[in-house]
């Protein structure tokens, strides 16, 4: 690597600490790591309800979930 | 067809023997013969082919209805069988084009992804969706729908185990991952990244590599959503989190349970 390509590099590697990236090094090659965020992780789960509720659904339980909350026009 | 005219003429043997039996007694009663012994002949001779004829006449109509009855039962058990052949037909071509409106629906959404991203065309970008194929020993990341510029594209043959690449150390981690390659860097990258030195040779270089996992509310891994550029530094921060943000939407299509059945 270049004296450029390096610099480039230590500003890159600054940039991704402060984003509240994890900096690891693999052999030479640099990984910036962030975990899953928990709005993310709840997202998910609001789809996964939903294909449950479609399952229920279609196997003949119009109530679907217990706690799911009325729809009104 | 054929029955009916024998079951006829011997009608008529009989219509003819009565006939000509009540005749021969009118005519032997005018003359002035008749005798209890010729009445007596003559009946047998008129009355016999009509019961004989009538007795066959049953007996093979009854024949023929079971005949009938059969071709009947055989003609039904056959149209059931058309009909469930045509069953089964149409549920295997309802089974593929609902498989192709799924792929096409993922291949929508990492189109969205794409242009969501708003990455400069100059790094052509390309979007993968890969699934965690756990049916094997070790589980491997499967392509399932891949964007490039232009739209959705073929996916390639390469596959990797959770032990490889950026996607596999993303699946590992359960956490976003970018690695940046500096040119000339390719192959040494991708040793360190797990491949081997023939593996490695064999994959397309890229210069940026952006990776997130798509997650179900336990944390499980039932995918990664995979990013690579040309160039090195297509993917910084912002990119990473509007990447992992849509994750979610993958999600619904990875867990559909109507999936396995089709």
């Amino acid at each position: 690597m270049s004296a450029v390509q390096l610099e480039q590099a230590k500003k890159t590697e600054e940039e991704f600490k402060d984003a509240g990236f994890r900096v690891e090094k693999v052999g030479n090659t640099t990984v910036f790591e962030r975990d899953v965020p928990e709005s993310v992780v709840e997202a998910s789960r609001v789809f996964i309800r939903s294909n449950e509720k479609t399952k229920s659904a279609t196997n003949g339980n119009s109530n679907g979930s217990d706690d799911a909350p009325a729809i009104k026009p | 067809m054929g029955r009916e005219i024998r079951n006829q003429n011997l009608g008529w043997v009989a219509a003819v023997t009565s006939s000509v039996s009540s005749g021969a007694f009118t005519v032997m009663a005018l003359l002035g013969l008749g005798h209890p012994v010729w009445d007596v002949v003559l009946s047998a001779i008129g009355i016999g082919p009509l019961v004989a004829g009538s007795l066959y006449a049953g007996r093979t109509e009854k024949r023929y209805r079971q005949e009938l009855v059969g071709i009947a039962e055989e003609r039904a058990a056959h149209q059931t069988e058309l009909a469930e052949s045509r069953v089964v037909q149409h549920k295997a071509q309802a089974k593929a084009e609902i498989a192709e409106a799924r792929h096409r629906a993922i291949e929508m959404l990492c189109d969205v992804v794409y242009r969501f991203l708003k990455i400069d065309e100059v790094h052509g970008l390309r979007v993968t969706l890969l699934e965690v194929d756990n049916s094997s020993e070790v589980a491997v990341l499967r392509q399932v729908a891949r964007c490039q510029p232009g739209g959705p594209c073929q996916l390639s043959e390469s596959s990797m185990t959770i032990h490889q690449g950026v996607a596999g150390r993303c699946y590992r981690k359960i956490a976003s991952a970018i690695v940046n390659v500096p040119p000339g860097e390719f192959i040494p990258s991708m040793l360190d990244l797990g491949f081997l030195h023939d593996e490695a040779k064999m994959l397309e270089a890229r210069g940026s590599y952006l990776c997130c996992p798509v997650v179900n509310e336990r944390k499980d891994v039932l995918g990664v959503l995979s990013l690579d550029a040309l160039h090195p530094g297509a993917f910084d921060a912002d990119k990473e989190a509007i990447a992992q943000q849509v994750t979610p939407l993958f999600v619904q299509w990875l867990t559909d349970p109507d999936r396995e059945g089709l």
